[in-house]
């Protein structure tokens, strides 16, 4: 009995997952199908908007798959240090989890009956009604609350650890029964009374101000997952500073922004990197760019930064390019004699390019939060990518005249016309390259359109080395599902926080206190990069960018910023270096992840070897603000460029 | 309004989305997601065509006609409003629509072909009637989209081309007057019910004032705006008459289409229109 429901229940997680999957290939078929139109002079009416509710569908079917793959990510430093007492800060977790994910569900619910009475209309080409695609944000929101309550009852009633991933650890030997039944009773408790007290709750604004960011960073801090918690923190910011609907606000403010067609491109360029890693990209990569790196100084090093500023050209994430690029070349380098500590040093720094050069999650995120053209935002990381690049390569060279003990046995030399013959191999990642980052540069695409390029001539590519299989395929596009489910989560909470926080209107008394300070524009930058250095160390990049951007953006969205140079394109990058830092900080980088799963080394060892490209970083903070034209000027340049 | 009912109501301003996005005011105001809101109500013809009145193209040219034609319109969509909760206060012209192009042109037929940004189904009809394509941009984009060629051209105000800078990519602006869209203020009718008859009458009064000033408003910021394209660079004329005829003759259709859409009411307030 208990059995057959088990089975059911875990069909239907992943039944909504291939449903988010099927999704994720329709939104490529529409945008394939808009852009030809538009190339050949036809009318694709409503395409931009069906693409949106497919992207939205996408998100909500693989939000109860993604949990269960733990996709998901949250701050799970506390947990790790539970011990044996882990299981009771799990129920902890999942017990808020379920509260949350229930209310989410209970009003989108709501909110598509509404659509449904209102008789709510798209606004766009298409005039669908809006709660048929509606249906899905239903149903997706109520299967995470299903499989979140379904995960509570098993850690709590039997031996279950939770979801794939996170269960690495054993109760304490006196853990028993009665204990988790008092630790869930109190939970409960613990979250029914600040929800009760701080319904028309009377405060002062600083107390309701120190306990909403109290609510934020405990929710954060407990390991409850980033989407999860900003909804849960957006709630109290909503109902402590107002007497609106919660909920109802929630669930509008959720569906647009998650129904939008500018986010399609992200899972796109996730599916596409999710291709590339299962091809035989990697080694041709590392065939084609030896044979030039070997004689310079520093060696083979410098294959770890060129590859992945090459594969960065083709990937929007930095963990893709870490995993593709260090596939081979921690190997080929270990093998040579490199010292390991420039190996994965300069890997774990290098790779964080995937996000300063285009494509780009993090611009995509920061550009849809404030706004700002995408493209421009892509076009406006490549210069900076590539200044950062080459100061990673300054650093290994600087390695091999600091340390000349440390120096491997130097390369065969090889003769030019062999070298020019290997790099044969690096011709179809190119080819992708140009397609993808040209076909913006020159208004061939919009990113989204880019993206689909992309997708499509990974599966070419793929296909024509033979590492196109049924298996291979399937896997990477539920990979790409549920990792887009994910980050989709995040904005969705983010949407709902930056809601709350605009009716507390905390950023804007914020933004008048540091205008009325009257600090120079360089005190605030150097504040701001030490600030995102410390959230950095605990939060991932795009949960930070989406986090702070609602109070960000009035502070640094001012005329004495951008008469300096420093344009809200400008900020995207320095966001993006930032970002890129946090992805090598201890204790939560998810570089540093990616490589201790890859090397087996402890953190505390791969952080100390990456500390250096995080100074480097620093440095580049400088260099942005010395020369903001760095970032600026592409852009400005692409603007005038084949339009005339 | 502060000031008009002694500090028992104020309204804090949240503008440009930056509570809700524009496509989400009606439904929050509706649902008391926000007590008052701010709309241009023409997005929302899809749900009923009544709501397109103001941006049905060539039907009312000038202030005065927007004038004329809002009153004649206003009794039908202060109806439509309170079926949906809504109390209507007041709505304010924007400037005229005119049309964006990177080259010269002097009559419909030169329009053919031309990728025309289309927000929604009113003006994909326009582009499909001028022999235009099609293309659909996201907002933040749309300069980006001129740059490269994706997008040449759009119906705009002269105010937003202003402040798009559009003349970074784009070279004539034809003041075609195509149509003034309103920008209608609605109060939430439970909220609105709740409020005493001295503060309504008091904030009746804001609504008057203010409606008077945003009119006075559009109309200098509309000159402001096209004195800044020229100054800039840009060709900003009349339609030729031969451009003006033609565009007449797709307002008529496009008049007549919206008539049939929009039933006896719409054909009601068209007449009232006229008979002004
Ligand atoms: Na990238
Ligand atoms: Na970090």
């Amino acid at each position: 009995m208990l059995r057959t429901l088990r089975r059911v229940l875990d069909a239907i997680y992943l039944a909504g997952g291939v449903l988010g999957a099927l999704f994720l290939i329709a939104i490529l078929g529409l945008i394939v199908a808009q852009m030809i139109a538009r190339w050949t002079g036809q009318v694709f009416p409503g395409a931009t908007d069906y693409a949106g509710y497919a992207m939205a569908g996408a998100s909500f079917m693989a939000l109860a798959y993604a949990m269960n793959r733990g996709a998901h990510i949250r701050v799970n430093l506390a947990l790790t240090m539970m011990g044996g007492w882990r299981r009771h800060a799990e129920i902890w977790c999942y017990g808020v989890g379920a509260v949350i994910a229930v209310f989410f569900a209970r009003y989108a619910v709501r909110g598509t009956y509404w659509s449904h009475k209102l008789k709510d209309v798209s606004q766009g080409l298409d005039a669908t009604p809006v709660w048929i695609p509606q249906l899905l944000m239903s149903a997706g929101a109520c299967l995470l609350a299903l499989t979140l309550i379904d995960q509570f009852l098993r850690l709590l009633l039997s031996e279950h650890k939770g979801v794939e991933g996170e269960r690495d650890w054993e109760d304490a030997p006196g853990e028993n029964r009665r204990t988790r039944y008092v630790m869930a009773g109190l939970f409960l408790i613990a979250i029914y009374v600040p929800v009760a007290f701080f319904k028309g709750f009377a405060a002062s604004v600083i107390v309701k101000t120190a306990m909403f960011l109290f609510i934020l960073f405990f929710l954060l801090g407990s390991g409850v997952w980033v989407g999860l918690a900003l909804i849960g923190v957006a709630y109290f910011g909503v109902t402590g500073f107002t007497s609106r609907p919660a909920g109802d606000a929630m669930i509008t403010t959720i569906w647009t922004s998650s129904s939008s067609w500018s986010l399609t491109a992200l899972p796109l360029f996730i599916w596409m990197g999710e291709i590339l890693f299962r091809t035989r990209l990697s080694e041709d990569m590392f065939r084609g760019l030896a044979p030039w790196m070997a004689r310079l100084p520093g060696g083979l090093l410098h294959t770890n930064v060129v590859g992945c500023t090459i594969f960065a050209a083709v990937s929007g994430s930095s963990a893709a390019t870490l995993m593709t690029v260090g596939k081979m070349s921690i190997p080929e380098l270990r093998r040579r004699n490199y010292p390991e500590f420039m190996t994965i040093g300069t890997l774990a720094g290098a790779a964080t390019l995937g996000l300063m050069i285009p494509p780009s999650l993090t611009l995509i995120v920061y550009g849809v939060t404030i706004n700002e053209s995408i493209t421009k935002l892509f076009i406006a990381g490549i210069i900076p990518g590539l200044v950062l690049a080459t100061m990673f390569m300054g650093y290994i060279a600087a390695w091999h005249y600091v340390r000349p003990d440390q120096r491997p046995e130097p390369e065969p030399p090889m003769p030019l016309r062999e070298k020019l013959w290997n790099s044969r191999f690096l011709g179809p990642v190119l080819l992708l390259v140009f397609a993808v980052i040209g076909s913006m540069y020159t208004g061939l695409a919009t990113p989204t359109e880019a993206a689909a390029i992309g997708v499509i001539g990974a599966l070419l590519l793929a296909a024509a080395q033979r590492s196109l299989t049924w298996a291979s395929f399937t896997e990477s596009l539920l990979g790409a599902t549920a990792t887009s489910a994910m980050v989709a989560f995040i904005l969705m909470g983010a949407s709902f926080l930056s809601l709350a926080m605009g009716f507390t209107g905390l950023p804007r008394a914020l933004a008048e206190w540091i205008a009325a300070l009257g600090l120079p524009v360089i005190t605030l930058i150097v504040a701001l990069t030490l600030f995102y250095i410390v959230i950095g160390c605990f939060l991932d990049g795009i949960s930070a960018v989406v986090l702070t951007m609602a109070v960000i953006e009035p502070m640094v969205n001012i005329p004495a910023f951008r008469e300096l140079g420093f344009s809200m394109i400008w900020f995207g990058i320095f966001v993006t270096v930032v970002v890129e830092m946090a992805q090598i900080t201890p204790p939560i980088g998810f570089n540093l992840f990616v490589l201790q799963g890859m090397t087996r080394y402890q953190m505390t060892y791969i952080a100390k070897t990456a500390l250096p490209m995080f100074l480097i970083m620093v440095l580049m903070v400088g260099v942005l603000v010395l020369w903001p034209e760095l970032a600026t000027w592409l852009p400005e340049t692409a603007r005038q460029g084949p339009g005339g | 309004v502060g000031t008009g009912t002694d500090g028992a109501i104020t309204i804090t301003v949240h503008s440009n989305g930056s509570l809700f996005k524009g496509n989400d005011i009606k439904r929050a105001v509706q649902t008391g997601q926000a007590p008052i809101g701010e709309r241009l109500l023409s997005a929302h013809q899809n749900e009923n065509p009544i709501f397109g009145i103001d941006s049905v193209p060539f039907l009312a040219t000038n202030f005065e006609a927007s004038e004329k034609l809002w009153a004649a319109a206003r009794p039908t969509i202060e109806k439509i409003l309170d079926e949906q909760n809504l109390v209507l206060l007041y709505a304010v012209p924007w400037p005229p629509q005119g049309l964006y192009f990177k080259k010269d042109v002097n009559s419909v037929a030169d329009m053919a072909g031309v990728k025309f940004r289309s927000y929604n189904t009113a003006t994909a009809r326009l582009a499909e009637l001028t022999g235009m394509l099609p293309v659909q941009i996201e907002a933040a984009e749309i300069s980006q989209a001129f740059a490269t060629g994706v997008a040449e051209s759009m119906i705009s105000s002269g105010a937003t081309g202003y402040d798009m800078k559009v003349w970074e990519h784009l070279t004539n602006f034809y003041e075609v007057d195509a149509w003034m869209p309103r920008n209608s203020i609605f109060v939430n009718k439970d909220v609105w019910s709740g409020v005493s008859d001295a503060h309504k009458a008091a904030i009746r009064g804001c609504a008057e004032l203010a409606a008077y000033a945003g009119l006075w408003r559009a109309v200098n910021y509309t000159d402001f705006t096209l004195k800044g394209l020229a100054a800039n660079g840009m060709k900003v004329q009349k339609a030729s008459d031969q451009l003006q005829a033609d565009l007449n003759k797709i307002g008529e259709t496009m008049s007549a289409e919206w008539t049939a859409a929009a039933g006896a009411d719409g054909k009601a307030i068209i007449d009232a229109f006229k008979a002004q």
